[in-house]
């Protein structure tokens, strides 16, 4: 519903009427144009910044993931596993070698080793 | 929702066309009596831009030149803080307005005095009675862009009518 000053309504309307008829400037048609585009502009660059963003937060979330996912009780992580897999590794290569490597340091090892080397080395001279 | 709004939400080409084709006339000279004929062209501009940032935003619930003459008014509102000084008179300058009227001395004549009456209005009776004329919005409307109650839109339009047929009561025979 469209409301009027009833005291006044007749005189605006007829200075409306005046209004109008004298200001009846309009935008340039270059001028249109140019808007149009600087809409076109502003609208194109939300979607870019949202696929920065999306692609961003998703590079996050992969690296970052891993660490927050819950884990499974006795199901061990892939990282875990290695871990475990190369301390196996090493220790059968000492068992193998002879030695327990535990609590005995790198070097007391690499010495231990050497040795070890040197007795086969003369084991087999023996032989 | 009308057509226009979908398709300003679904970012369609067209539908910016429209938008500027519809209102670009109107708003342009609605910012230029109140924020000056300098400002007018790149104000307009900014309003346009801002409603498609907004789109989003905007629900059906009210119209849709009330919030596009909302951003209108309060962009016209920061300009005014930015430059800290009133516009002169009340918009564009006898060279635009020739240009674009190619009206005779008498006409040139009228609109210079209903420009000079305008510009003496208080800023909200101005404000009122521009989107009344110029943006064609109810009252309901205006009230809802002035943030006022109905009837205190009516009022300062009433005040602002009076004031005006004062001022030209010299060319009442036009």
């Amino acid at each position: 519903m469209n409301y009027k000053c009833p005291s006044c309504a007749m005189d605006g309307e007829e200075l409306g009427r005046l209004y109008r008829s004298v200001f009846t400037e309009r935008l340039k048609e270059s001028a249109k144009r140019r808007i149009v585009a600087a809409m076109a502009g502003a609208r194109r660059r939300k979607p870019r910044r949202f696929r920065t963003g999306a692609m961003a937060a998703a590079l996050v979330g992969f690296v970052l993931a891993p660490s927050f996912m819950p884990r499974v009780e006795g199901i061990p992580s892939g990282a875990e596993v290695e871990t475990r897999l190369s301390e196996v590794r090493e220790r059968v290569f000492w068992l193998e070698a002879g030695y327990e490597p535990a609590g005995v340091s790198v070097d007391d090892l690499l010495r231990a080793l050497r040795r070890r080397v040197d007795e086969l080395t003369w084991d087999e001279k023996d032989m | 929702m009308d057509d226009l709004v979908r398709g300003l939400k679904a970012g369609d080409g067209r539908a910016y066309e429209r938008l500027v084709r519809e209102y670009g006339d109107r708003l342009f000279r609605y910012v230029a009596r109140l924020a000056g004929a300098a400002a007018a062209e790149d104000l307009t501009q900014e309003v346009f831009v801002r409603v498609l940032r907004s789109i989003g935003s905007y629900g059906a619930s009210g119209s849709f030149s009330a919030w596009l003459f909302t951003i209108a008014n309060h962009l016209c509102v920061d300009h005014h803080r930015k430059r800290k000084t009133r516009p002169e008179g009340c918009g564009l300058d006898e060279s635009s307005s020739a240009e674009s009227e190619g009206g005779g001395i008498r006409e040139l004549e009228v609109r210079d005095a209903l420009r000079h009456a305008l510009s003496k209005l208080p800023e909200e009776q101005k404000r009122v009675f521009l989107l009344r004329e110029e943006a064609s919005l109810s009252f309901k409307d205006i009230a809802r862009v002035e943030g006022c109650p109905l009837g205190t839109a009516l009022a300062r339009m009433h005040y602002a009518v009076h004031s005006l047929r004062r001022s030209m009561r010299a060319y009442r025979e036009l």
